[in-house]
């Protein structure tokens, strides 16, 4: 915020204090006449009036005397609350950079420099501006926007040396909006190396790229001036060796996450550490050595997205809890009458459809008059309330299906499988068909499509889960813990590789991870069929039948619940003479040879996104950025002489992690960043042909190329999705219900998917991932 | 597992995304769960996002999800308006300490909005990142999902600065709204001198007033002054209703001096029902705001109605009346008194240990020179008068010394201006009136001639490194010399209490700069039932601090004396 906290700039700024009048000088000789003479009541009450600048309540009185309900306690003092808890969950959004820190955005002098927090305030439909984005100096339209990314992170100068994660990602949807919002503008992003999150982030950039209004710059920003008589921004930066200025209309910081100051002594509770910015530490190793009854979940570990946070809720809830207790009883039950049609306002638009598409619709008639800005704000929510009378359902149309049922189900006493959600793709084609066609599923007294099956019915307590990797394990781990009885099914003959390989390069005990995979296997809970795979998922009532094969022959198993952690395959190129013992070899390989010691190769270059960020997978594998500096470092400490370069096509790595990126720099590896795949050319040794960003064509020769191959999903995710009716998304992950409300569940009920298998995902967020999907899954069982 | 009372106790802390989730997983699981947030409404960070992320689902969908559910929960408490305190694992479980910050507006509030018509205040909304404004009291944060109105008030800069804490923004408020009686109501809670206090209070409330950092404090000593003349004007008018007190508790309390520390026990003690005696030496009120202050700061009708207010409530003040060698505390409590006040004063000047000092006639101690003046005596006391010290009673006494018809009225002081304790206000008036006033010059020796002070000598001084009082030591410059021409000089350094009433086994703990030694907190002495405090036992202070003192020792003989 840009104001000072209590002094508003306000007309009564500047009026000068007035003088205490006093007695003339001459007329003080020879008497004790009272020199000051005291405020005339007109200067009193001026002068009284410059405390109300002060802008906090200053207990006038006035509020109490209107309040009728003498609601007001004047007086109410702060309190104490003592709470005894089995457990604690800490959490946070975290707080963001303050731009006044530097001086030279400009910040606090022009209006027209603004954080992207009050971006997103004026975009708010709910927000001051009613959802317009204008230009505070004068209220005009704003016609060219700039962008500047990384304000307070990666900074080591502030003391924020690490990438707040969630900016770029922000920035692209607030690009975006203004679009949307204005028709006609232009926007400026100036960056230091963009790093989008999420599955659907790369494509989102590459379509953003592409379009011509957005102009994407590497630039390091060196200052902000502000025109007083127009507030137009003249942005200075470096971009290469050259400096430039642009004149911009809005200028928004993309500002990063700070840790607070409480996180320290909520990780002293929890037997956590905190890194060196104040964040709690949330390595592989911390994870499973998670002391019992504390949880951390959201950007108290470090810049996290809504989805990450949601993710790591869920999975802290778990964590807290043990068993699995009766849920709360709720009063919840249908009438005999017609279900009513209500509309979102937001979601239409959202949706492109008007409310005029639904008018004459059955139920209460819907159309205009059940339409309202917001169904789920107060003002929707009574006109529900008010008319729900007998009515066996609830028909919304423009919400979002697979995530708001459960809410109007609860808001409204409806059992489940009462609300039927009509959301962007089911308007799709005549919105006027798919609510008549909802209303009468719901009105033949069955329930909505997407009813859970069996629901309340007696539901098996085993849970089979498929793929003994990070998440696969977590999640058995977790599983075990809450009481549920576990099958684990691993296609091949070892469990827990990449659990232990992700604990080394975490720099924990690897003894941990052992133990960790241990205690699982010991566990007379778990049942661990190696070398096994799916075969078949059948439903018997309120369960699945999991048909298994493996070295022991055929297996049925009655399971509540199927999660599947499968992780994804590693690319296989073929535009590369790849092979695991030659001179072009995968990280993996790379990473074994490092760790052995090995000193044979003195050239090496590694190619990044062999496989990834293409046509074909147009998404970024997230982990593999990481892998690649780690094992540059970690060659380059054994062998100082060695010439690293990296080829790449633009560093990604998230949080903390920009540690790898500094240090990568610091020892002398080279990065080349180029836009085409390297060719190789096998002579004497290996050449590497790659055109550089800045268009040179360049002929490295070396004795040993590492590629950075990707995770993806092909022919084996497939056949998954084949077995189970788990639909694929267009990137080839499996469906999540909703991404955010119900990320773990399938769009097929009792089957839950996490890891790799639904996202790209690093090892830690695997681990996370596979908890929260156990949490998930004891949401339905009883054990 | 069917046993309610067995579930789940857990507390999730932060209302922001993840703590929203975290709460209802766990609910939704039979936790019973206490969603604790430091703001006055959930969502934090979430709420405030407006933007449709490239998978259509928008922040504002999120966020009305998950705080909906929460609001609506069986299973989830919410504490908004809370910060942790502590959190420590205790057998089997995890206490959290909570501070609760007051919402101050209850669950009657049915959310008619008319406050928010009145409330003179408009904070930047911070909700809104200061785009826009809100009033003091409104609903912080977004109204549609069981938001509360709140009230944000916390203690202010200058309340928590005085040393009596009144609630100024509450009484300069109310004068803001032309409410003078409500206005001085307010400030006598905290101060029962507020005619004398809106006069020569030093107030240290402006030194830290906010809106001194955008250009000048506000005058609130002048606006107190307006109120309580204000309630004069009343009194005169005969439209004045005094303040009843509580139930007569038949308990005799003896205050010994009619000082502020002194009327300020008295008043409180007889606010709650006791019948306090003030026993004064002297035949008028006040103590030092009598004595030591002179009328055209402090015209004495100004302390006669704070005093008369005071009596109003049943206070009796003997006059003339001074404890000694043979009227003694331990007579007090034979009369019948349960509890005393020793609200002494420090009436005894500090001699400068200079050459020449009680040599001759010609030397005056301020204490006993303004002493002099203001029980009516305004005959000239001397032609060319030196008065030594940089403290209030130095000035005080310069000034007054030119009121008296004086020719010449020189003042030394041994450090710069900046190092002056007096008032600087004080100090520029004294200029202003001709008092000569010789920064970094101390005396070093008094001339005299057939018995009288003709003069004195003085020296330079320099500014060395800091001394104990953190103020920097002056030094003299030799050769420095120079003499001043007087035949009155009067000393100010300072004062310290005057215990010479004492008879011999007084039994009383003293300090060797004759103060009386008592428990901070309570103003007790060693002697059980006896209290003290005021410049007695810190030495020279202002009148607020008097007053402070007062209502301590007050509260602690009012619980000694409920005792049973």
């Amino acid at each position: 915020m840009k104001k000072p906290k209590y002094i508003s700039e306000f007309r009564d700024i500047p009026t000068p204090r007035h003088k205490m009048p006093e007695l003339e000088l001459d007329e003080r000789q020879g008497n004790f006449n009272e020199v000051e003479l005291g405020l005339k009541e007109e200067a009193v009450l001026a002068e009284a009036a410059r405390c109300l600048s002060c802008r906090r309540c200053i207990g006038c009185g006035l509020c109490l005397a209107e309040c009728d309900q003498e609601a007001i306690v004047y007086d109410e003092k702060v309190s104490s609350v003592t709470l005894e808890a089995d457990a604690v969950v800490f959490t946070s959004d975290g707080q963001v950079f303050n731009p006044d820190r530097k001086e030279e955005l400009a910040y606090c002098d022009a209006a027209n420099v603004i954080t992207s927090i009050e971006f997103e305030r004026m975009v708010s439909p709910a927000g001051p501006f009613g959802g317009y984005l204008l230009k505070p100096f004068d209220g005009d339209v704003p016609r060219t926007i700039a962008f500047i990314q990384c304000v307070g992170s990666r900074e080591e100068a502030i003391g924020a040396d690490y990438c707040s994660t969630v900016c770029c990602s922000r920035t692209f949807s607030q690009a975006r909006q203004a679009r949307d919002l204005l028709g006609d503008v232009k926007v400026t992003v100036l960056h230091r190396g963009l790093r989008p999150i999420g599955k659907l982030g790369e494509k989102d950039l590459v379509a953003l790229k592409e379009a011509d209004w957005t102009e994407f710059t590497e630039a390091a920003v060196i200052g902000v001036e502000e025109d007083p008589a127009s507030g137009k921004l003249t942005v200075t930066y470096a971009a290469g060796e050259d400096e430039t200025s642009d004149t911009f209309d809005l200028v928004v910081l993309a500002v990063g996450v700070q840790s607070m100051r409480d996180f320290k002594r909520h990780a002293r509770v929890g037997g956590a550490q905190t890194n060196k910015f104040g964040f709690i530490s949330r390595n592989i190793g911390d994870l499973m050595a998670r002391q019992a009854g504390v949880a951390f979940a959201g950007s108290i570990t470090g810049p996290r997205s809504d989805e990450d946070a949601v993710v790591d809720a869920i999975a802290a809830a778990s964590w807290s809890l043990e068993g699995v207790s009766e849920p709360w009883p709720e009063g919840r039950e249908a009438g005999k009458g017609k279900p009513l049609v209500f509309a979102c306002k937001y979601g239409l638009d959202l949706a492109g459809k008007d409310a005029s598409a639904l008018a004459g619709m059955d139920g209460n008639g819907a159309g205009a008059e059940g339409t309202y800005p917001f169904l789920c704000y107060k003002e929707g929510r009574a006109a529900i309330s008010s008319s729900i009378g007998e009515a066996s359902g609830l028909v919304i149309a423009g919400c979002h299906r697979g995530s708001h049922e459960d809410l109007f189900e609860r808001l409204f006493g409806l059992p489940p499988g009462r609300v039927a959600i009509l959301g962007k793709d089911e308007l799709e084609g005549d919105p006027g068909e798919a609510v008549s066609s909802a209303i009468e599923t719901l009105s033949s007294g069955s329930a909505s499509a997407d009813t859970p099956v069996g629901e309340g019915t007696a539901r098996s307590s085993t849970v089979v889960v498929l793929g003994g990797g990070t998440s696969g394990l977590a999640a058995a781990g977790e599983l075990v813990r809450r009481g549920a009885d576990v099958v684990l099914i691993e296609k091949s003959a070892g469990l827990g590789k990449t659990l232990i390989d992700a604990a080394i390069d975490a720099g924990a005990d690897v003894d941990k991870a052992e133990g960790f995979i241990e205690s699982i296997r010991k566990s007379d809970k778990a049942t661990i069929l190696l070398s096994s795979t799916l075969e078949a998922v059948d439903r018997t009532g309120a369960n699945l039948a999991v048909k298994v094969s493996g070295s022991a022959g055929e297996k049925v198993i009655e399971a509540g619940a199927l999660l599947l952690a499968t992780g994804a395959e590693l690319y296989a190129p073929d535009e590369y003479p790849y092979s695991t013992a030659g001179t072009v070899i995968g990280q993996a390989e790379f990473r074994s040879r490092a760790m052995g010691g090995d000193k044979s190769s003195n050239t090496i270059i590694m190619i990044q996104c062999v496989g990834a960020r293409n046509a074909e997978h147009p998404y970024c594998s997230i982990y593999c950025c990481k892998q690649a500096l780690s094992n540059a470092i970690l060659y380059r400490s054994n062998n100082p002489e060695a010439d690293i370069t990296i080829l790449h096509k633009g560093i990604r790595v998230y949080g903390f992690d920009e540690e790898l990126l500094t240090g990568a720099v610091e020892q002398g590896i080279k990065f080349v960043e180029f836009d085409d795949p390297p060719e190789l050319e096998a002579e004497a040794g290996v050449v590497v042909k790659v055109r550089s960003r800045d268009g040179e064509d360049l002929k490295l020769s070396a004795d040993l190329v590492v590629l950075s191959l990707a995770h993806s999903h092909g022919k084996a995710q497939k056949g998954l999705a084949d077995l189970t009716g788990v639909a694929l998304d267009e990137l080839g992950f499996l469906m999540s219900r909703n991404t955010l409300s119900t990320p773990f569940a399938t769009p097929v009920e009792g089957i839950y998917a996490c890891g790799f298998a639904r996202r790209p995902v690093i090892a830690e967020d695997a681990f996370v991932e596979g908890v929260g999907a156990a949490g998930a899954i004891c949401a339905r069982l009883e054990i | 597992m069917s046993d309610p009372s067995a579930r789940r106790e857990v507390v999730v802390v932060g209302g922001g995304v993840s703590g929203l989730k975290a709460a209802i997983e766990a609910a939704d699981q039979g936790a019973s769960v206490t969603l604790v947030e430091e703001s006055p409404f959930l969502g934090d960070l979430l709420l405030k996002e407006g933007r449709i992320p490239p998978d259509g689902f928008p922040s504002l969908c999120l966020s009305s999800k998950l705080i909906n559910r929460v609001v609506h929960h069986p299973g989830i408490r919410v504490l908004t308006n809370s910060s942790v305190k502590r959190v420590s694992k205790t057998d089997g479980g995890i206490k959290v300490s909570l501070k609760r910050w007051p919402a101050r507006v209850n669950e009657a509030c049915n959310a008619c909005g008319e406050c928010l018509m009145v409330c003179p205040i408009k904070p930047y909304d911070r909700f809104n990142e200061g785009l826009m404004l809100r009033t003091a009291i409104d609903f912080a944060g977004p109204r549609d999902f069981g938001g509360i109105y709140n009230i944000e008030k916390e203690t202010p800069a200058c309340q928590e600065k005085c040393p009596v804490h009144i609630d100024i923004r509450k009484y300069v408020g109310l004068i803001a709204g032309g409410r003078y009686e409500e206005a001085i109501k307010v400030v006598r809670d905290k101060n029962p001198l507020p005619a004398v206090c809106g006069r020569i209070c030093p107030h240290p409330c402006e030194s830290v007033c906010n809106r001194g950092r955008q250009d000048e404090a506000v005058a609130i000593d002048a606006l107190k002054r307006f109120v309580s003349d204000y309630e004069i004007a009343q009194r005169q008018a005969g439209k004045f209703v005094p303040p009843k007190p509580k139930k007569d508790r038949k308990i005799k309390v003896a205050v010994v001096g009619a000082g502020p520390a002194g009327l300020t026990v008295a008043h409180d003690l007889a606010l709650e029902g006791f019948r306090p005696t003030i026993f004064e030496a002297e035949s008028v009120p006040g103590g030092m705001l009598h004595l030591g202050i002179p009328e055209y700061r402090l015209p004495r009708d100004i302390i006669m109605n704070d005093v008369a207010y005071i009596e109003d409530l049943g206070v009796e003040i003997k006059y003339n009346t001074p404890l000694t060698k043979k009227f003694t505390v331990d007579d007090l409590f034979k009369q019948g008194y349960k509890a005393i006040f020793m609200g002494v004063g420090a009436y005894e000047g500090l001699k400068m240990r200079v050459e020449g000092e009680d040599e001759y006639e010609g030397f005056l101690d301020c204490i006993k020179f303004l002493k002099r003046v203001n029980l009516g005596d305004k005959s000239k006391p001397g032609d060319k008068v030196i008065v030594i010290g940089g403290g209030n009673s130095a000035i005080d006494s310069a000034r007054t010394a030119i009121r008296l018809g004086c020719d010449e009225v020189t003042l030394l002081y041994r450090r710069s201006r900046k190092e002056m304790p007096a008032n600087s206000w004080e100090i520029d008036a004294a200029a202003e009136e001709g008092v000569k006033i010789h920064y970094l010059a101390a005396p070093v020796k008094i001339l005299g001639k057939q018995g009288k002070v003709v003069g004195m000598k003085c020296t330079r001084m320099r500014l060395g490194k800091l001394d104990a009082s953190g103020r920097r030591r002056p030094i003299p410059i030799e050769g420095s010399e120079f003499e001043v021409e007087a035949d009155l000089i009067v000393p100010a350094v300072s004062q310290r209490p005057d215990i010479s009433f004492l008879p011999e086994e007084h039994g009383f703990e003293i300090s060797r700069w004759n103060s009386f030694e008592v428990d901070t907190s309570t103003g007790a002495t060693n002697r059980p039932g006896i209290y003290s405090g005021g410049d007695a036992v810190t030495g020279p202070a202002t009148v607020i601090e008097a007053i402070q003192a007062g209502h301590i020792a007050a509260s602690a003989m009012k619980e000694y004396l409920s005792q049973p």
